[in-house]
């Protein structure tokens, strides 16, 4: 299936007057997933953002969003269908909460019951109870509220992309992990695609479908997170995210050399798609990450089909298997040739638990294969 | 003591009508400049080069002496009610500019940020954000103002303007302590009460969500 894409840049320049910020810069922001942006201080995170809604406008090329250039769009109704967080939250501090979420509708001439019954909707979608907060101001809430009002103010005109500028950095470290969780289980269900600019390494690994690492001006690299850690593209990556991050010590014979991609799936997928995600890579089981990219553990191709046929709706999350055994990236290959004789998969994991790959048999036997491959050319 | 009364009432009907007269000189006065005032002070906030020149420019009319403001219009307009409308209004005009100017400006540069980035033309940034938040300034710069109008037209009598001014430069002329009171108290009094009117109403007029900031 060819991606959908959201936002691309084409070409773009920016100048602010003073050098090139960007240059003949080009990205793909596909549909449907939280990209987040990272990079150095100054690198271009925030002008990138702000050329999507046209706050800035580039100096050379385009922008394209949904495939139409941007430059020959009126810029207010572009922005009433883009939502657009910041970090210093925003919100009216002379409107209710009401009043604050039903701005964008109100702008686009939705009437006064249409718009409360999408407050309604979307204060209970934030976990905030209509009838408590309705009516309340903006400094009446803790801070972790008052940005999940910014949130909901977002997504009031039901807008395919959500632009966010290190919404949660401004927050304490409890309701900042708790927004992001909110954010990640959010877009599970509403499949909008959020680009999401934030310094926090963590979070941006964290939340991502997929990480664009910027540097003055330049991506670096862009891909999934566990891809990121898997195969850094240079040693800009690797400094940047922290050295610690990456496994040590990886002699070639670990399990870090042989693991491979792809055959992971997140616990709230229905059991179709683990089906359809096995027939693909012929695969016999495949690892099952929570909610952070945390291993809990494994579902065969025997039990999904046995479940399938009384409950095709069940989700993964509600036979996966978590008593298995898995691997480290350092774990030596003559000890994951002793375990995976006895186990269909063994996901590898880095110290916080975190899934980064898969060893099969057959990824074990392609390895086995690559390396007799260069044993004959050395000798 | 019994003749500070009887003055005062053989005097009463006349104190009444030169209230009036004190009273319409000022309110007109105030109106007139904040119908200047304030679409001023919001045009600038968006013309901001021009913004020190005309501040400059009206903060100058300030520092003329007013009774020497009021002198200046004899040879333009001439005497009575209208050059002193003139003159008062000139100088309630900066307080109010100033107020308008500084309170929009005041207003957060991140929810300007965030209403251009829903989607909010300039006009409607004006008319649902800034004014809103920058009313109790311009308010009080309203209240300054009327304060300042009530008792500088006091001095309007010089040219032959009328108002509570009348009283006062009489009684001066008498040495006549009873009668210079007649004219204080009633401005005093117009004052305090004014001044009082114009709080309440700002407190009434605050939106909800800023009254926590309302110190005054
Ligand atoms: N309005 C502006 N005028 C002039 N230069 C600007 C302007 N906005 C940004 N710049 C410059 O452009 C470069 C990129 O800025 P930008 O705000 O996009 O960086 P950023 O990656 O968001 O940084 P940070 O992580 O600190 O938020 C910086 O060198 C900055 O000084
Ligand atoms: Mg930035």
């Amino acid at each position: 299936m060819a991606e959908a894409v959201a936002v691309e840049f084409r070409n773009v320049s920016k100048d602010y007057g003073s050098g090139k910020v960007l240059r003949d810069f080009n990205l793909t922001v596909p549909k449907g997933q939280i990209v987040t942006i990272i990079g150095p201080s100054g690198c271009g995170k925030t002008t990138l953002l702000k050329m999507i809604n046209r706050l800035e406008e580039p100096s050379e090329g385009k922008v394209l969003v949904e495939g139409r250039d941007i430059g020959s769009v009126d810029a207010v109704s572009l922005r009433r269908d883009i939502g657009y967080v910041i970090q210093q939250i925003g919100l009216f501090p002379h409107m209710t909460i009401e009043e604050n979420i039903g701005i964008v509708p109100r702008l686009k001439g939705a009437g006064k019951g249409e718009r409360r019954e999408q407050v309604t909707k979307l204060l209970q979608l934030i976990g905030l109870s209509p009838e408590q907060y309705r009516k309340r101001y903006p400094h009446e809430l803790s801070g972790g509220q008052q940005q999940r009002i910014g949130v909901a103010r977002a997504l009031a005109s039901d807008p395919s992309i959500i632009l966010m500028d290190e919404p949660f950095s401004a927050l304490d470290p409890i309701s900042r992990v708790q927004l992001q969780k909110e954010l990640i289980n959010l877009n599970q269900r509403l499949h909008k695609t959020i680009v999401f600019v934030t310094h926090d390494i963590d979070e941006a690994l964290k939340i991502a479908d997929r990480v664009i690492l910027l540097s003055e001006g330049e991506v670096v690299q862009s891909s999934t997170p566990a891809e990121l850690l898997a195969h850094p593209a240079n040693e800009f990556v690797v400094e940047f995210l922290g050295p610690e991050r990456f496994p040590k010590d990886l002699a070639p014979g670990t399990a870090h050399h042989i693991m491979i991609d792809g055959l992971s799936i997140d616990h709230q997928a229905p059991i179709e798609e683990a089906l359809e995600l096995l027939r693909a890579n012929s695969a016999e089981a495949l690892a099952v990450t929570g909610t952070w990219g945390e291993l809990l553990g494994i579902v065969g191709i025997e039990e999904i089909s046995q479940h399938l046929l009384h409950d095709s709706t069940l989700k993964v999350g509600a036979i996966v298997q978590s008593d298995t055994s898995s691997l480290l990236a350092h774990t030596p290959l003559s000890e994951v040739f002793e375990q995976i004789r006895n186990h269909r998969i063994l996901p590898v994991v880095d110290d916080s638990n975190r899934l980064i790959g898969t060893v099969t048999r057959s990824s074990v036997i392609e390895a086995l294969g690559r390396h007799l491959h260069r044993e004959e050319h050395s000798a | 003591m019994n003749h500070v009364w009887d003055t005062l009432a053989a005097d009463w009907p006349m104190i009444l009508s030169k209230t009036g007269e004190h009273m319409y000189l000022s309110l007109i006065s105030v109106l007139i400049a904040g119908f200047i005032a304030v679409p001023l002070g919001i045009f600038l906030t968006s013309h901001k080069r021009m913004a020190n020149t005309i501040i400059t420019v009206v903060s100058a009319i300030q520092t003329i002496p007013s009774l020497a403001l009021f002198g200046f219009m004899i040879p333009l307009v001439g005497i009575g009610t209208t050059p002193a409308i003139i003159a008062l209004t000139l100088y309630a005009v900066l307080p109010m500019l100033q107020n308008t100017y500084v309170g929009i400006n005041g207003v957060q540069p991140s929810l300007l940020e965030a209403g251009t980035g829903m989607g909010m033309t300039k006009w409607q940034m004006m008319s649902m954000v800034q004014l809103p938040i920058a009313r109790s300034v311009i308010m009080a710069g309203v209240r300054l103002v009327a304060v300042q109008t009530i008792s500088l037209a006091t001095i309007a009598t010089y040219i032959a303007a009328g108002g509570l001014g009348d009283i006062i430069t009489r009684g001066i002329a008498m040495i006549n302590t009873v009668t210079i009171m007649e004219g204080a108290i009633p401005v005093s009094l117009l004052v305090i009460s004014v001044n009082f009117i114009l709080l309440l109403l700002n407190r009434a007029l605050t939106p909800k969500g800023l009254r926590h900031l309302n110190k005054f």
